[in-house]
């Protein structure tokens, strides 16, 4: 397998986010800057503004390279710009080349392109969000890290060979330890970079080590089988040679274990939850919602890719509530239920004392990613159909859950900017402070909880259809509970906004580019959950990949 | 379309305007805060354009055609369907009947009424009226609605304009201390008012409903994969009601019943629970009964009730009341007695014990409550209310002692025709009430009936409206309280003689709790400290008058309301004419 001047256009937009990476950093360094306030001001808005300007342009390209809102007919005449189209198209998911991952290490295909859309729009909203902010030092190494990120997400949404899924993980990683401790002066700030830096850092080493234990197997089998080749971390070559071995040995569970713990780290799965709270709480705003929602999606669809792909035979059913015995373990799907069953139990009960805003939305978020492994659950029934609903109420739990926590996390920063803290009592009579904001805050917090008519409610509805499918009805249940244990804590947000009094009266004012930021996060919650057909004919493009 | 759905007759999507109008109010509410308007502008616009769905429904009404019925079920007419979500078969499908369109004209009725007794709010008016907009959009949503999917989501949705109105604009909590006598009206108020009253009322009115609804939920996601199992995935309510009912849809002819045992016997469920279908139709049932019981406060689930509607602001208080709890009982007509008839029979005789005490507790609750909170004593008689209303419930469903013959389906039929009337009825009266009692505490500062007494010498006329609104909630005869119970109690006696017989208790000493609340306020020496009470404005005269004169006139010709449900409460109890064991 070579790689073909062809396979370019399919990476376009991973092309397109490290040159842009480095103009928004050199536009910055090769610049001398005075040091005065305004300066500073100019300098932030000019880094700001073209991280923002790029990555919405990067978003319309890959949007267009989709054909998701428009594929050019074959018939099109050929011009100038139908063939900028057709060539951009022939890269994007709908061409024939995407059927073959690039070297078998990056697939093209809709669940990557699904990523990427996700990740770059959080990207841009988040970028929109500091627009206004007060500036940071060095600028142009914050977009930079920022840009950074990106494209390690959107290798992870492709990566379908095990050390570039390290290398993805590491890229994007790297950047979010530094922009988390990004505050050097900010004691929290500084613990939170460190406490992610390390907790992050063994997590790699638990993959790491998941990945040499396949590894290892595949080895094994292709030299039993007496096949050779330098292809056996790929995970479709090593679901062949599983498959050709028959029955999957301890040495693969084991590796699956640990691979699904070392990603369990980056989707904040209990009990590999515990990072979380502290640098959600200590990040700067915009960075913990970047984390909270991009890095997120990223990582289920490596998670997801990765079990469908590599481990159909370890697959298991998801109605054994606990397993008792290690033959009731059949396979991932049982220890997903199990892990979604904890997630749900945890995240929700230790949401409910907090005192601290980002950390409240920080348990909010946990308790999220068990509604996500619901969907990645849902792989375990038995009917084609089931599976394909699992994976698309899965992207839509994502994009709802995107776009929802980039706006509730938006609205504290905008909070955040004018009191300089984040407790809920800062919260205190938003209402009356700034009415705009706070009814965007309740739009969110409104769809977090899964009120109707909200992209949240369809998410949790169409999630919870997925599982019950698959026979985890009892996960169905528990979900069910703790979506009533999570209202009291979501309303108890509300409480603050709209009944305590405030401390003044004084009106917190909303910037420009902030508020267009939140608006289209709310737009989005509320169009996704009206029309959620509209984002359900794109996913059902995935389905196809995925039931291979 | 089948023949029992058609469509608007001029192509029209009515019920989509319908649906619509109030959001266009919400613009409007927005244009009018972009422009800066005054607020008594606000208060006007937004009473003038609430008579826009009052239009639409008063021309659906008019078009609407009652005697239709094809197929063994009444005609749903102005039907709308277009396909939302393809991947769950959701469908956009709204539609109205006899047992809904009566509720929709309740609700347009009651939300310019509450419109107008909210122009005393001072605070935070636009967001109020917009919330009362979004809160009759939601309502109407939910009883034009007739996809799952849309249904419940207004449903959860009507908790949230309702919730921020009993939160921002409820009492506060001297005057909730007050009014249950805690405290002396004299002394000044405190100055900070931490609303510990009102929001534990609001918490627990929404996370009540909320819980309750769960069972519907997960109910009807197992119905779509049950249906699904047989080959005819759907969320659609009048399919599944058609299946429930053994009627078919689409050439599938298997009763629901069987449809639920079939799926829970390849799941494997019963080899867990074991049992026939009528065990897994009970769970459904009672998935169903227990949400819909929570909005209707059968008793024991009503115990958010009091609270919600006492620490409410009166507009919330009239929408709650007269509207809100409507929901519940919609939902049982809607949902329970067509999904689940088998069991439905089975229950009946639980169903009708539970409205019993109701009926009883209610009425005691009342009783207790007259040297209290005013607003509280008329929320304990819409608990006994609304027991009749459960209790024609479990009568349509009861299998009754005799020969199922004709003259036992006249009765079911009326006991759903008096529910019907019963609910608008109570809707019109106790809406009546809380405004009155709203603009009684604007004049007296007052909620507490011991702190009122001989208001008649010098507020007349008010005494006579509220002496009208007494009658016809305590059902006097020639008001329309009076012909609903009566049809209620006529229906239910061919089925449940013996509970019908007990409910009398109720219909006394609500009538004696209602009568002293009058005579504690209006009656008697005149309390000195309220002389120089006001009379009645005309504009909230003319904010009662169209209340009592549609009570009155409900009451001598209810062939009004009656003639558009009664084909459908027909059609409705044919499947009670069998036994199902």
């Amino acid at each position: 397998m070579q790689f073909a001047l062809t396979d370019v256009p399919r990476i376009l937009p991973e092309i397109l986010l490290l040159v842009l990476a480095l103009l928004v950093l050199g536009s910055d360094v090769f610049e001398r800057w005075a040091n005065t306030d305004a300066a500073r001001t100019e300098q932030h808005r000019a880094s700001a503004s073209l991280a923002a300007l790029g990555l919405g342009m990067i978003l319309i390209i890959a949007l267009i390279q989709s054909g998701y809102v428009y594929r050019l007919p074959d018939d099109a005449p050929i011009n100038f710009l139908t063939n900028i189209v057709r060539n951009l198209q022939n890269g994007g998911p709908a061409s024939e080349l995407a059927t073959t991952p690039i070297l078998g290490a990056f697939a093209t295909d809709d669940l990557t392109m699904i990523g990427r859309l996700v990740v770059i729009a959080a990207a841009f909203l988040t970028v929109l969000l500091t627009y206004d902010a007060r500036p940071t030092a060095n600028p142009g190494e914050f977009y930079t890290l920022i840009i950074g990120s990106t494209l390690g997400m959107c290798l992870m949404a492709g990566s379908s060979e095990l050390i570039m899924t390290f290398l993805a993980i590491e890229l994007t990683s790297i950047p979010l330890y530094v922009l988390a401790g990004y505050f050097r002066n900010d004691r929290q700030s500084t613990e939170a970079g460190m406490k992610y830096f390390l907790f992050g850092a063994m997590s790699s080493g638990i993959l790491l080590y998941g990945m040499s234990l396949t590894y290892g197997y595949a080895a094994t089998a292709a030299v039993t089988q007496g096949s050779t080749g330098n292809n056996l971390t790929q995970f479709e070559r090593i679901r062949e040679l599983v498959a050709q071995a028959g029955e999957p040995t301890v040495l693969l569970t084991l590796g699956m274990l640990f691979l699904i713990a070392g990603i369990g780290y980056k989707v904040t799965v209990v009990p590999f939850h515990g990072w979380s709270p502290d640098v959600y709480q200590g990040a700067p705003t915009p960075i913990t919602a970047f984390i909270a929602t991009a890095s997120k999606v990223a990582s289920f669809i490596l998670l997801f890719r990765l079990l469908t792909t590599t481990f159909p035979v370890l697959t298991g059913a998801a109605d054994v509530i606990i397993p008792v015995e290690a033959s009731t373990f059949t396979g991932w799907t049982s220890l997903l239920a199990l892990l979604a069953f904890l997630t749900l139990i945890v995240g929700n009960l230790a949401a409910l004392p907090q005192t601290n805003a980002k950390r409240l939305l920080a348990y909010s978020s946990i308790a999220h990613a068990g509604f996500l492994l619901m969907g990645l659950v849902a792989w375990s029934a038995s009917l084609a159909m089931d599976r394909e609903a699992g994976i698309a109420s899965l992207l839509y739990y994502l994009v709802a859950y995107t776009v929802m926590n980039l706006g509730v996390f938006g609205v504290l920063y905008v909070v955040d900017q004018h009191t300089r803290s984040d407790e809920i009592s800062v919260l205190n009579g938003l209402a009356r402070r700034n009415l705009g904001l706070a009814v965007l805050f309740t739009i969110f917090v409104f769809s977090l909880a899964g009120i109707p008519p909200l992209s949240g409610f369809f998410a949790k509805f169409y999630v919870f259809m997925a599982a019950w499918q698959a026979g985890a009805e009892w996960l169905v249940i528990v979900g069910l509970i703790t979506t009533i244990i999570s209202l009291y804590y979501y309303l108890r947000l509300l409480r603050a906004v709209f009944i305590v009094p405030p401390d003044t009266d004084a009106p917190i004012p909303t910037p420009r580019w902030m508020a267009t930021s939140l608006v289209l996060s709310a737009l989005l919650v509320i169009v996704l959950g009206l029309f959620p057909n509209i984002i359900l004919t794109i996913i059902d493009n995935v389905q196809a990949v995925a039931g291979r | 379309m089948p023949a029992y759905l058609i469509a608007s007759p001029d192509g029209i999507p009515w019920l989509t305007l319908l649906l619509l109008s109030p959001l266009v109010g919400l613009l409007l509410i927005g244009l009018a805060g972009l422009l800066r308007l005054d607020d008594r502008i606000v208060k006007q616009g937004v009473t003038i354009w609430m008579l826009v769905p009052l239009i639409i429904a008063g021309l659906v009404t008019v078009g609407f055609r009652p005697a239709l019925a094809a197929e063994g079920q009444s005609v749903v007419q102005f039907v709308e369907k277009l396909p939302w979500i393809d991947a769950l078969r959701v469908d956009y499908f709204l539609g109205v009947d006899g047992i809904s369109l009566p509720l929709v004209l309740l609700t347009v009725v009651m939300a310019p009424i509450a419109a107008l007794a909210s122009f005393r709010v001072t605070e935070r008016v636009k967001a109020h009226y917009a919330l009362l907009l979004l809160l009759e959009w939601a309502m109407l949503g939910y009883f034009i609605a007739l996809d799952f999917f849309f249904f419940f989501i207004f449903w959860e949705f009507s908790l949230v304009p309702a919730f921020f109105l009993i939160l921002l604009w409820g009492r506060s909590d001297a005057e909730s201390a007050e009014a249950s006598g805690d405290r002396d009206p004299d002394t000044p108020a405190p100055a900070s008012d931490p609303g510990d009253r009102r929001r534990s009322a609001a918490l627990t009115f929404f996370i009540y409903t909320m819980a309750g609804s769960l069972g519907l939920l997960l109910l009807f996601q197992f119905l779509y994969l049950a249906t699904r199992a047989a080959g005819f995935p759907t969320f659609d309510l009048i399919a599944l009601g058609r299946l429930g009912q053994g009627l078919g849809v689409d050439g599938l002819d298997t009763p629901l019943r069987d449809i639920l045992f079939n799926y829970a016997n390849q799941l494997g469920i019963t080899g867990v629970l074991g049992g026939g279908p009528l065990l897994y139709s009970s769970i459904a049932f009672w998935a169903i009964f227990i949400a819909f019981a929570i909005k209707l406060a059968v008793w024991p689930f009503h115990t958010w009730l009091p609270a919600a509607y006492s620490e409410a602001p009166t507009a919330g208080s009239i929408l709650l009341a007269a509207v809100m709890s409507k929901m519940g009982a919609y939902g049982m007509l809607r949902l329970l007695l067509p999904l689940v008839p088998d069991a439905a029979q089975y229950f009946a005789p639980v169903i009708g014990a539970l409205a019993l005490v109701g009926i009883v507790a209610g009425a005691f609750g009342a009783l207790a409550h007259t040297g209290g909170d005013i607003k509280r004593l008329i929320g304990y008689t819409s608990i006994n209310h609304m027991g009749y209303v459960a209790l024609a419930v479990a009568a349509v469903a009861a299998a009754g002692a005799g020969v199922p013959d004709v003259s036992l389906q006249d009765s079911r039929a009326s006991a759903i025709n008096g529910a019907v009337l019963q609910m608008v009825a109570h809707g019109l009266s106790t809406g009546a009430l809380f405004l009155l009692a709203g603009l009684l505490y604007q004049r007296t500062r007052t909620y507490h009936l011991g702190a009122f007494g001989g208001l008649r010498t010098v507020a007349p006329v008010f005494a006579n409206v509220m002496g009208v609104a007494v009658f016809a909630n305590l059902g006097l005869p020639g008001m329309a309280g009076f012909v609903g119970e009566f049809f209620i109690f006529r229906g239910a006696w061919a089925t449940l003689p013996l509970f019908t017989l007990l409910a009398t208790i109720g219909l006394v000493v609500t009538a004696l709790a209602l009568l002293l609340m009058y005579r504690r306020v209006f009656l008697g020496p005149l309390n000195e400290r309220l002389a120089h009470t006001p009379d009645m404005h005309p504009t909230e005269f003319w904010t009662a008058l169209p209340l009592l004169v549609l009570l009155v006139l409900l009451g001598i010709f209810p062939a009004l309301i009656m003639g558009l449900t009664n084909t459908t409460a027909l059609q409705v109890v044919q499947v009670f004419m069998q036994a199902f064991t």
